[in-house]
């Protein structure tokens, strides 16, 4: 059992330390980065050593939240509040423009959204190992039916796969895939490498 | 060198590749980045606002993020960006209790939660958070917005709807209750 020290009965902060000054005044001086020089301040050992206390809060201030959350502190007890969420947002998702499907369906008027071809794109990109589609655009005029359409796919890799071929098999996946749902006059994709490490530091130090 | 599967990697991603995709409609992504930073955000709420708010001001924080997030910048810096999404958020959930406090002419009370338990707490940080939790509400709210979310007495003033002089005096009393417990651990 870690001893835990009692509070000291005095602080650098009470204001029988203070030597005449206030720990707003203080925090005040410090706030400025101590300039314009105070004399009366700078002298006086006292008055010193409170701003130094002050300063050292301030820099665990920002541990003090990430120890909350670390520790689960404030924390939903579930997740039901993720579901909350996802189920409001599911309404709001931005779908972009309406490409037409051709069909032989009489007065039906067929359509996919932008955001389905996105979302088909990344599914292609999840079922390969090593990279992860980031981004997709659909350049063209999408709601032409027949018109060209050029898709950009920006993916990450993971450390360790062989790129070249990667992008070479995402490419011809990424086009069997549209051929195959969308009804798009596809005129080329080209797939952009950002990260060849995804790996980041944030989701190292996890 | 391990190839991870691209479908299982993506909770191992970075905060900008996750952002990326979830900005690009990615719902999966963007669950990825509420289970990060849900307790992140749920800490800075409970400080500014109360522990039994935060929730919703979490939902609201992350439903204004899907909806802004195409128009982050820099994607790679989304935890900082969601931190000021929640700072705001507590910031409104407060204005609107004041209307309403002042709609039914309720006396605010603003009674401390007594002494801290610090007694077993095991590092400074967790002595510090006993601590935050005993200050007074305003104190705490005070503190909370000038050194961890790094607004300016003013801003606070504007924000709470208080007087200058009255932030000051809030963030001198909480400097020295949290100073005196930081000095024990010395």
């Amino acid at each position: 059992m870690t001893e835990t020290p009692e509070p000291s009965p005095t602080s650098p902060l009470d204001a029988a330390n203070l030597d005449g000054h206030t720990v707003e005044s203080l925090s005040d001086y410090l706030d400025s980065g101590r300039t314009p020089r105070i004399e009366a301040i700078e002298s006086s050992p006292a008055a010193q050593n409170a701003l130094a206390a002050l300063a050292r809060l301030r820099m665990v201030a920002p541990r003090v939240i990430d120890a909350d959350a670390a520790a689960d502190q404030f924390a939903p007890r579930n997740d039901h509040w993720i579901k909350r969420i996802l189920d409001q947002i599911g309404v709001q998702a931005n779908a972009g423009r309406d490409i037409p499907i051709s069909h032989d369906v009489p007065g039906a008027d067929l359509s996919i959204s932008e955001g389905a071809v996105r979302a088909i794109v990344r599914e292609v990109g999840d079922d390969m190992e090593g990279l992860l589609v980031e981004r997709c655009r659909l350049d063209g005029d999408v709601e032409t039916p027949g018109a060209p359409v050029d898709i950009t796919v920006e993916i990450s890799t993971f450390e360790g796969i062989d790129i070249a071929r990667a992008t070479a098999e995402l490419r011809e996946r990424v086009e069997r895939a549209i051929t195959l749902h969308v009804d798009m006059a596809l005129s080329s994709v080209i797939v952009r490498v950002r990260d060849t490490d995804l790996t980041g530091d944030e989701a190292r130090a996890r | 060198m391990v190839s991870l599967p691209g479908r299982d990697s993506l909770g191992h991603a970075d905060d900008r590749t996750i952002a990326t995709r979830a900005a690009d409609g990615d719902i999966r992504a963007f669950e990825i980045l509420m289970r990060r930073y849900g307790s992140l955000m749920s800490a800075y709420a409970a400080r500014i606002v109360n522990p039994t708010d935060a929730e919703d001001v979490v939902q609201e924080t992350f439903v204004t993020a899907w909806r802004d997030l195409p128009n982050l910048e820099n994607l790679g810096s989304v935890r900082s960006w969601l931190t000021t999404i929640v700072t705001r958020k507590s910031i409104d959930l407060l204005r609107t209790r004041r209307e309403q406090q002042s709609l039914d002419n309720v006396e605010v009370e603003d009674p401390s939660d007594g002494p801290a338990e610090t007694a077993n707490a095991t590092s400074l940080d967790e002595a510090l958070s006993a601590v935050l939790s005993s200050l007074p509400e305003d104190q705490r709210r005070c503190w909370t917005l000038r050194e961890v979310a790094g607004y300016g007495y003013q801003q606070i003033a504007d924000e709470l709807d208080l007087p200058v002089s009255t932030v000051r005096g809030l963030l001198a009393r909480s400097r020295s209750t949290l100073v005196r417990e930081m000095e024990a651990w010395r």
